[in-house]
């Protein structure tokens, strides 16, 4: 005869292992996908980045001289209009940036 | 390889990194599923349930967790709240037992027979006691650990644990005879 202890003994020294069978990926389909960098802060920065890049491009070019050489841009666009167009091409690619990533995620 | 459970955890902790989550899961997947067959009388459906919800919680207040402890005894606490909050809210036990015996009754297996009466024997107690059963015969945690993880006075924890085994010795008698059910 068994007693207790002898019994709870056996029990530690055969508890089943239960295989997986898909539970870690039942657990990982529940929880939230976060990233480390949250998504706004990294578009930010490469949009700050692209920005700070194209600054440097455009005083190296003027400091160059290089601006003499394109002149039909001068004639046929303002500086307000060049400005506003820059500022459509910024947006434009940082919103295809945007959601390129989101559907990544 | 040796799995660096620390490590593990500091990645999870500071950048939220799945993959490390998903080995800690894969580590403790097994006992704590077991854990959660004997506090709920060897249900296996909800014990999965339980066990899901209590890693999903886990990871939301990853944070929360300050490394004072053993990983797995702070995922015990969890699974306990979650048993709880789920005893709170279900069925009288009465018509919960008498599923549950049917269900096993059509896939009855020999090499877990002793486990999951050991578990129907378990419903017998409150879930604290229960608990604190299952923590100190089956995972043998002092008197001290279990008061400190289900947050109640020392010797209430040793009143559980004297009186449940004399019931216990009573509810397996006859495995203790050594005649099988």
């Amino acid at each position: 005869m068994k007693d207790l202890d002898a019994l709870i003994s056996e029990m530690r020294e055969s508890e089943p292992y239960f295989s997986d069978n898909g539970f870690t990926a039942a657990v990982m389909a529940q929880i939230p996908t976060t990233r480390a960098v949250p998504l706004w802060k990294e578009n930010a920065i490469m949009l700050a980045a692209t920005a700070a890049g194209s600054a440097i491009a455009a005083w190296q070019i003027a400091s160059a001289g290089v601006g003499q050489m394109l002149p039909d841009v001068s004639i046929t666009m303002g500086t307000t209009h060049f400005a506003v167009a820059a500022l459509a091409v910024y947006a434009f690619v940082g919103a295809t940036m945007w959601v390129a990533r989101r559907e990544v995620i | 390889m040796a799995v660096d459970e620390q490590d593990l955890v500091r990645r999870v902790v500071e950048s939220r990194d799945r993959h490390a989550f998903g080995v800690l899961v894969k580590l403790h997947q097994s006992k704590l599923r077991y854990t959660l067959r004997q506090l709920t009388g060897w249900d296996e459906a909800l014990a999965d349930d339980l066990a899901q919800e209590t890693f999903v919680r886990a990871y939301q207040s990853i944070r929360q967790f300050r490394g004072d402890a053993k990983f797995f005894t702070w995922l015990y606490r969890i699974a306990y709240n979650c048993f709880l909050a789920h005893h709170r809210s279900r069925k009288p036990e009465d018509s919960a037992d008498e599923e549950t015996l049917e269900r096993h009754g059509g896939t009855r297996d020999d090499s877990i027979d002793l486990h999951r009466d050991f578990a129907l024997a378990l419903r017998e107690f409150p879930p604290q006691q229960r608990m604190a059963l299952h923590l100190h015969l089956q995972r043998e945690m002092t008197h001290e650990e279990i008061a400190e993880m289900l947050d109640c006075p020392l010797g209430t924890v040793k009143s559980h644990i004297q009186r449940g085994r004399e019931k216990l010795r009573e509810k397996l008698a006859v495995w203790q005879t050594g005649t099988t059910p």
